[in-house]
């Protein structure tokens, strides 16, 4: 009995001396902050994207959206517990499914545009396609991530680490899709290999749950979005936050983030109905995008880059081109 | 003993994620701001539609009407 409390003593000892050397180690490679890197860099010309479309037909909250690979298409997911499909273009809604739950907080199009998943407080993850052979990945309430196998609806990989809900996940677009990231609501952000199912690294920093995450076109870093009202952007590498978005008339929480194309322009989207436009390299507010009359819930650029998609607790889902 | 266990594991992990190699900030920096500046030109969120040989596919199209 003593030798097993004395070599729990010994592991919490060494935990304790680990995570200092972590911190130390950390702090080396701090020599210099992205915002002042980028301050001799032009500043960026004006912004000229505006609110082009509105998407009405949800009854209820919008949850969740994405954009179709088509650039022109997206799905979108509401509290009223109905999935539909849009054209963006015409604003026309060319299918709308219901759900057999109401809080259907999730949906993505698979990359052959063939299929959309969606997911939602029923814990079932349903998917509507006419041909698909991807894998899956997702984020849940039970503190984990998972991947899976469509074709037999089985979990092939649990990724188990954070302690509490995980909020979003994020592939990385290098690496040959092997790494994701993970925003939970323990605070803390995880990144993942996705073929040994253990997190490589951990990202602290945030005050509170970290509620949307999305990798940096590079690869190299991600953003994250908290309730903390504040974005972080977090360099793989350097293995440690480099750049952080905020203000102090910035209060509220941070539902969804997204970059443009070359990731110079970072779209934030709060619970106090605005999107923040934000310059990634100086860490300064471009615009503030003002159109939502309630909490925005998610947003996304499109995958061509050329408009940006916010969806709101107003029951629309707008694009701004 | 599940206790133990766990405090091995997050050990274990700690040790992994206090060796791995990093790259100075000032280092990473430099690279992103070099990938923002090679694919800034074909970014229309930063550099607006002038200059692009296509078209806005979501602005009013401005249709002409002869009399």
């Amino acid at each position: 009995m003593s030798a097993i409390a004395e070599s729990l003593d010994d592991l919490v000892r060494e935990a304790e001396i680990l995570k200092t050397r972590l911190e130390e180690e950390r702090a080396k490679f701090n020599d210099m902050e992205l915002t002042i890197v980028a301050e001799k860099l032009d500043p960026l010309p004006p912004f000229s994207t505006k609110s082009r479309r509105i998407l009405k037909g949800h009854q209820g909250k919008v949850l969740a959206i994405d954009w179709s690979y088509d650039k022109r298409h997206m799905v979108s997911t509401s509290q009223d517990g109905k999935l539909i499909l849009w054209d963006a273009f015409t604003t026309n809604k060319e299918h709308v499914i219901t759900m057999s739950t109401t809080w259907v907080l999730a949906c993505a199009y698979s990359p052959s545009a063939m299929a959309v998943a969606c997911g939602g407080l029923d814990n079932k993850l349903t998917l509507y396609s006419l041909h698909m052979d991807d894998d899956l990945l997702t984020a849940s309430g039970d503190s984990t991530a998972k991947l899976w196998d469509v074709e037999s609806s089985t979990p092939i990989q649990t990724f188990q680490g954070h302690q509490a809900d995980v909020m979003g996940i994020d592939v990385s677009p290098s690496e040959a899709g092997n790494i994701f990231v993970s925003a939970s609501a323990d605070h803390i952000a995880m990144v993942w290999d996705i073929r040994t199912g253990s997190y490589v690294q951990t990202f602290e920093g945030h005050e509170s749950d970290v509620n949307a995450v999305r990798f940096y076109p590079s690869g190299d870093a991600f953003v994250s979005a908290s309730d903390d009202a504040t974005c972080r952007l977090f360099d793989l590498r350097a293995d440690r936050q480099v750049a952080i978005y905020k203000k102090e008339s910035i209060i509220f929480s941070c539902n969804a983030v997204d970059f443009s194309l070359s990731g110079r322009l970072l779209f934030a989207g709060y619970s106090d109905y605005c999107v923040n436009v934000w310059d990634t390299l100086k860490g300064s507010r471009v615009v503030t995008l003002y159109g939502h009359e309630n909490r925005v819930s998610s947003l996304q650029v499109s995958p061509d880059g050329t408009a940006l998609g916010t969806g709101s607790w107003d029951t629309t889902i707008r694009v701004w081109a | 003993m599940s206790t133990i266990a766990n405090k091995q594991k997050l050990v274990e992990q700690l040790r992994v994620e206090a060796n791995i190699e990093r790259i100075k900030v000032s280092v990473v920096c430099k690279d992103l701001i070099k990938f923002c500046q090679d694919h800034e030109s074909g970014d229309v969120l930063v550099r607006g539609w002038a200059g692009f040989a296509r078209e806005n596919p979501f602005k009013e199209k401005q249709g002409c009407v002869t009399l």
